[in-house]
Formats: C-alpha cells, structure tokens, sequence
C-alpha cells in the first residue's frame, strides 16, 4: 500500500515508518498535519493515512474531515483513515469517527497490532476499489445507454411531419412531447396526392423503446414511399387507400401477439381533400377526433377497435365538410388522460371548451395552448404518457 | 525507582529497526536531540511558572520515550506530566534527573555529544 504518515515527532515517524516499510509498504512522511493535507490536496495518492492525534498547526480528527469532505466534493477514491493516539476513552474514539477516521492505532505502536490493522485496512480498501470500478462501469454502460437512446430518438424526430410542399388551401400545426427519451406516440402529415393529405396520429401501448420501435415500424408503412406505403392506392381507379382499408390492412398485418410483445396501437386515420373541402377519416380506438366550427365542437365517434385486438374487423369511416372556420383536432390521450397531483385527469369536456375558447387564434398559437395545459395540469405529477397533437383546417 | 529500569529496551529497539544498527544510531541521535529540546522546554515553562506547557512538552516526551524503547526516561516523564497535570510545579531535582537519564541513554547508545 502506498501509505502517508503525519506525526509530528521525529522518532515516532521514524519508528512508524520503519514498521511499515518493513512491512513492506511504501511510505511517505509528513511532519504534521498541514505537510499531510497539502500533500493530499495537491493529488498525491495515498490508499491509507495513518495520522497522529495531537498535533501543531492541524490535527488528526481536522485532517480526517478535510480528506472526507475532500472526496464527497471532488469524488476521488477512498482514503483509509486511522488515528494514532494514547487516547482510548470513548469521547476521544466517538470524535474520531465522527471526524471520518475509520481506524485507531495505539501508543506506542505494537507491530502485531499494526500487522493485523493494516490488513483490516487492506480488506476494507479493497472493497472500495471493486465498489468504486463497479460503478464506473455502470456509469459507462449508462452513458453509452443514453447515447443509444438519443439516436435513436433522433429517427423517431425523422419520421415526424417534414416542411409540406406550398399549399395555400390548407394549414397544419402540430406537436409532440415524449414523456421519456422515446415515445409510443408517432404523428404525421403524409402529402399523397396534389389535393390529398394523409393525416394521422398513433399511439402504441405503453412507452419507451419497445413502444417507440413499434411507432417507428409502422409509420414506415405510413408515408408516401410508393414501395412500402399502405396510403397509396391499391388500384390504377383508386389514388390513395381509404382510410378503413388503410386501419384494415394495418390490423391484418400487426396482430396483437409474441411478435409484437403483446403490443397493440390505436389510431386516428383520415385524408384531408383539399380540392374537395373535405376529412374522411376512421379510427381504431383512439381519443375521438375533435371538431371545432362557429364556436362549438364536437367528437366524432365513428371508430372500432384498436389495431391488432379483433381479426378482420370492418372498420367504419365517416366524412365531414371543412369550411374556413373548421379546425380538426387530431391527438394522443396523453392531456385528455394525464392525471393531475390531485390525480384527477383533464377530460374531454374540459378538453373540448379549451379549444373552443381559444377562438380564431393562429394554429401555432392553438397547439403551444394544449401543450402549455397539458404542462399545467400535471405541474406537479410530470407528463406520465407521450402527448401528441395535431390542428389543420383549410383557409 | 525509575532509574533502576534498563534504560533503553534493546528488544523493542530490534523489533523496530529489524537489527538494522545504522538506522537504531539514527533513531537514537533523534530521540536524544529533541529529549534534550523537551527538558530545556519543560525547565523554561517551570521557570515561568507554565504547568501547561510543562505538562505538554512532558507528555510528548513520554510518548516518543515509550516507542523508541526508552522505559526510564518515559517513565520520569509520566511523573513529570502527573505532577503538572495537578497543577503543580515539577521540582528541579525531577527535571535533573531527567536530563541525567537522557545524558545515560545517550551514553550507552554512544549518541555523540552535541
């Protein structure tokens, strides 16, 4: 062991540090506790301090509490602390301690006991060295886990809405907030034809990776890529697939069962047709789409089970008109049921009015609005699912 | 009397240097040098009438004395503590004698005059 020795008197030091060099450790003298402090301070490492009580200028129980303090603020690897004093009285040990010490040595100094402390010392900082580089290696697998979960994080952002090409038909807004590193919530504004914009928002059952690794799977085959869309027509009559196709293929192809760790999803699907002025949508169990026109509004309701639950479900689709003043809200149940500290959650009534007394304000302006509500409301309890929220209309 | 005690414990002595006579010369030289500073630090604090710095300097004496091995002169400084630990002063036939076993040990221990 490398093992630093403050004593202030000469033949003492030099009695201590002959014992323990022919003990074979290798061993630095100071000659009282400030010579010992600086030396420490200044980086010199050392696995044990073997430090006489009394002593000018610093004593041992003030040098113990310097070396601790030391390592809580800057983190460094453990000390082994033992106090050489003729003092054996209970106040004198219990100060000791207290002061960090984790060891007493007695006057004069005996060689079997000496022997048999240093190796309880050896033992103990042992322990320390295997605790201290266990923990090192959990800190390193636990970056390296966030650096993993960062990029991954990255490709889920690629799969949200990119800048849609110019149209002065139509206005989207949305926003998205994960409750962890990664959402089970994924949103998208597909432009599939000129007039036609594919419009959804999903939401896979539960949160984090295994969520987030469904949301971006499926989304895959809920874009505009001619080789692995579902979106598209499936025939040279038929442009883009309707929306109940579209929720029925979704269902055959992801079945809820071991493949998909027992996961499902729900989702709002529709199509926006901006030469048409009009939303065809469905739904498989997902929070109603919100409809927002002349100051009141109104949950659509056609719907049918989420996707994977029921096979060869037939799901049903309902279309409405979109004049200038309506707005569509598309969105995850994540405000609707965020409970707050009161665990009381937010609800559709209470959902439904804020939209309606956000008046005509900007889109933006209107999304910003729930997210800020949504932060509100569970000011205290945190965010405890993803929320995703989606506003368009046409001008 | 503590006189009568060996003056050095030459088996403690081993124990320490590992037989190793240059470095017991060296501990010996040590030990005597600042003894001798001890005893001139209790004679000044008794003459001012100090009991605390006597009691001091007596005690760290006595601390160094017992693990150098140096029975005689540890145990004298033990008395001297006591004496000044009752607040009292010690006399100056304690504190010659003192000095008289530290000038034996060096002398049996062939420290070279200072």
């Amino acid at each position: 062991m490398r093992i630093l020795v403050a004593e202030d008197d000469r033949s003492s030091r030099m009695v201590t540090v002959r014992l323990l060099e022919r003990l074979g450790h290798a061993v630095v003298p100071a000659e009282d506790g400030e010579e010992a402090w600086l030396l420490i301070s200044r980086g010199g490492k050392f696995d044990m301090v073997i430090s006489d009580w009394m002593m000018p200028k610093l004593d041992g129980r003030r040098l113990c509490q310097r070396v601790r303090r030391r390592e809580n603020r800057c983190g460094v690897s453990y000390t082994y602390l033992v106090l050489l004093t003729a003092m054996t009285d209970r106040d004198h040990m219990l100060a000791g301690f207290g002061a960090g010490a984790d060891d007493f040595l007695h006057k004069p100094l005996d060689e079997a006991e000496l022997v048999a402390r240093l190796r309880v010392g050896e033992r103990i900082i042992a322990l320390e060295k295997r605790l201290g580089d266990e923990v090192e290696k959990l800190q390193g697998a636990n970056r390296k886990l966030h650096a993993d979960l960062k990029a991954a994080a990255a490709v889920q952002d690629s799969m949200l809405p990119r800048e849609l090409p110019p149209d002065d038909r139509v206005r989207f807004a949305w926003d998205y907030l994960p409750c962890e590193e990664l959402a089970g919530d994924i949103l998208n504004i597909v432009p599939l034809t000129k007039d036609k914009y594919g419009v959804y928002v999903l939401d896979v059952s539960g949160h984090g990776v295994a969520a987030a690794l469904m949301s971006v799977t499926v989304s895959r085959v809920l874009s505009n890529d001619p080789m692995s869309s579902l979106l598209l027509g499936e025939t040279a009559e038929q442009d883009v697939t309707p929306p109940g196709r579209v929720l029925a293929l979704l269902n055959e192809r992801y079945p809820i069962d071991a493949n998909s760790g027992m996961r499902f999803f729900t989702i709002a699907y529709g199509i926006l047709d901006a030469a048409k002025g009009t939303f065809r949508y469905a739904s498989a169990g997902h929070p109603p789409v919100l409809v927002c026109r002349g100051g009141k509004s109104e949950y659509l309701t056609t719907g049918g089970p989420a996707i994977g639950i029921i096979p060869d479900w037939g799901f049903e689709e309902a279309e409405i008109e979109m004049d200038p003043s309506t707005r569509v809200v598309v969105y995850s149940d994540g405000l609707i049921e965020n409970p707050n500290a009161r665990n009381r959650q937010y609800g559709y009534d209470r959902f439904a009015e804020l939209i309606c007394k956000t008046g005509s304000c900007s889109f933006d302006r209107l999304t910003d609005t729930i997210v800020h509500e949504a932060r509100t409301w569970s000011k205290t309890a945190g965010l405890e699912d993803d929320l995703s929220v989606l506003v368009f209309g046409m001008k | 009397m503590a006189e009568t005690y060996p003056v050095i414990d030459r088996r403690r002595l081993a124990d320490v240097s590992g037989g190793d006579v240059r470095f017991e010369r060296e501990l010996m030289e040590a030990f005597v040098e600042d003894a001798r500073k001890r005893v001139s630090q209790m004679v000044q604090a008794r003459d001012g009438g100090n009991a605390v710095d006597v009691r001091t300097a007596a005690h760290t004496l006595k601390g160094s004395a017992r693990n150098v091995g140096a029975l005689a002169i540890a145990d004298l400084a033990a008395l001297v503590e006591t004496c000044a630990a009752a607040d009292g002063l010690p006399d100056g036939e304690l504190l010659e004698r003192l000095r008289a076993g530290i000038d034996r040990l060096a002398k049996e221990m062939e420290v070279p005059a200072p």
